[in-house]
């Protein structure tokens, strides 16, 4: 690599005029990336830190790093379900066929203990009983005016005698 | 942003903002300081350990600096210290001398650049070590006399007397068969 510096060159040329135009070399090779690695190195050696990133470049980060956070949220947060919950879908059976998919799958379940399930309604399982449904509510009635009139905290304190005598006057025993 | 010598040295001296400024300083010269000492010892990892060494001994010592030289003249002369004191120290250890190439081919003549400068590099090996220092700064940095006269602390006639003794030498290697 000649001097380009004209002094420089005019000085060679005196002393030897071939080494004023050598051929231009290529410049030698060094690996990629060092040029970075080697301030590292020495700003770790001596300030003994990390290479001092500007401040822009810090909010620019942070603001990549935000809104990654919040791409990833949208599509690892818990979807709400398009599907109806399980009770919804139960309500949506027909008695009649929980009867029929009980029987076909013979699992031996009362009314009473469908009910509690929530697998039919009061209604469903007098239909399927075939009891008129007006002798059912005559009844309901009835037992629910006999055990309003029992509740305890309206029974008076009695001996044994007195409650005898009561249930001869009330249920002819 | 460059900054000057100045602005370095001053923002130095500041211990809120020396660690900044020595940044600045490496950012800025830590390149010309490895090319300087890769011509002079040529392997780069070599080159990798001496301008390391450098920049730490830069950080040490700056405090110390009193600008009576410009900053990157002062660098440039921890530098060369630091490359001169690794090649005698591998002259020392090599047994047997660096032989010169003969050169085939008179100087000028059509050559490869590639051949070309690996003459020149031979040759350039074969000159001891304060004339090498002189030729290097002068033919590759275009360093002028005066300053290299406060790089290497020695007067501007004896360095132009070097460079030409420097320069003819090459030339009878170049020119020999």
């Amino acid at each position: 690599m000649a001097p380009k510096n004209k002094d420089i060159q005019d000085e060679l040329r005196d002393i030897f005029p071939e080494l004023a135009t050598w051929p231009e070399p290529e410049e030698p090779e060094v690996p990629a990336g060092y040029f970075d690695r080697l301030e590292q190195e020495v700003l770790e050696k001596t300030i003994g830190r990390k290479k001092v990133i500007p401040m822009v470049a810090r909010w620019v980060t942070a603001a990549a790093a935000l809104v990654l956070l919040f791409i990833g949220w949208q599509f690892l947060r818990p979807q709400p379900q398009d599907t109806p919950d399980f009770q919804s879908q139960l309500a949506e059976l027909d008695w009649l066929d929980v009867i029929a998919m009980l029987e076909s799958e013979d699992i031996d379940l009362s009314a009473e203990e469908l009910l509690s399930a929530g697998l039919i309604t009061a209604d469903d399982a007098l239909e399927s009983t075939g009891i008129d449904q007006d002798i059912v509510e005559e009844t309901i009635e009835v037992e629910s005016a006999e055990e309003v009139q029992y509740l305890p905290h309206d029974l008076p304190e009695l001996d044994e005698d007195a409650w005898l005598d009561l249930f001869e006057d009330d249920f002819g025993l | 942003m460059a900054w000057t010598d100045s602005d370095i040295l001053q923002q130095f001296r500041d211990p809120r903002t020396r660690e900044k400024a020595f940044t600045a300083l490496t950012q800025q010269y830590s390149k010309r300081v490895y090319w300087h000492v890769r011509r002079m010892v040529e392997d780069h990892e070599d080159a990798n350990d001496i301008t390391q060494n450098v920049l730490v001994k830069v950080w040490r010592k700056l405090d110390d600096f009193r600008e009576e030289a410009g900053l990157f003249t002062w660098i440039y002369r921890i530098a060369t210290n630091e490359a001169l004191s690794f090649l005698e120290q591998r002259n020392r250890r090599q047994s047997v001398p660096l032989e010169p190439e003969s050169a085939s081919a008179a100087a000028g003549a059509y050559l490869d650049a590639e051949e070309a400068e690996d003459r020149l590099h031979h040759a350039i090996n074969t000159l001891p070590a304060r004339q090498k220092q002189v030729f290097l700064l002068r033919y590759y940095d275009e360093m002028p006399y005066e300053e290299m006269s406060s790089v290497l602390d020695t007067s501007v006639g004896a360095l132009k007397a070097s460079y030409h003794h420097a320069v003819q030498k090459i030339k009878e290697q170049l020119t020999s068969h």
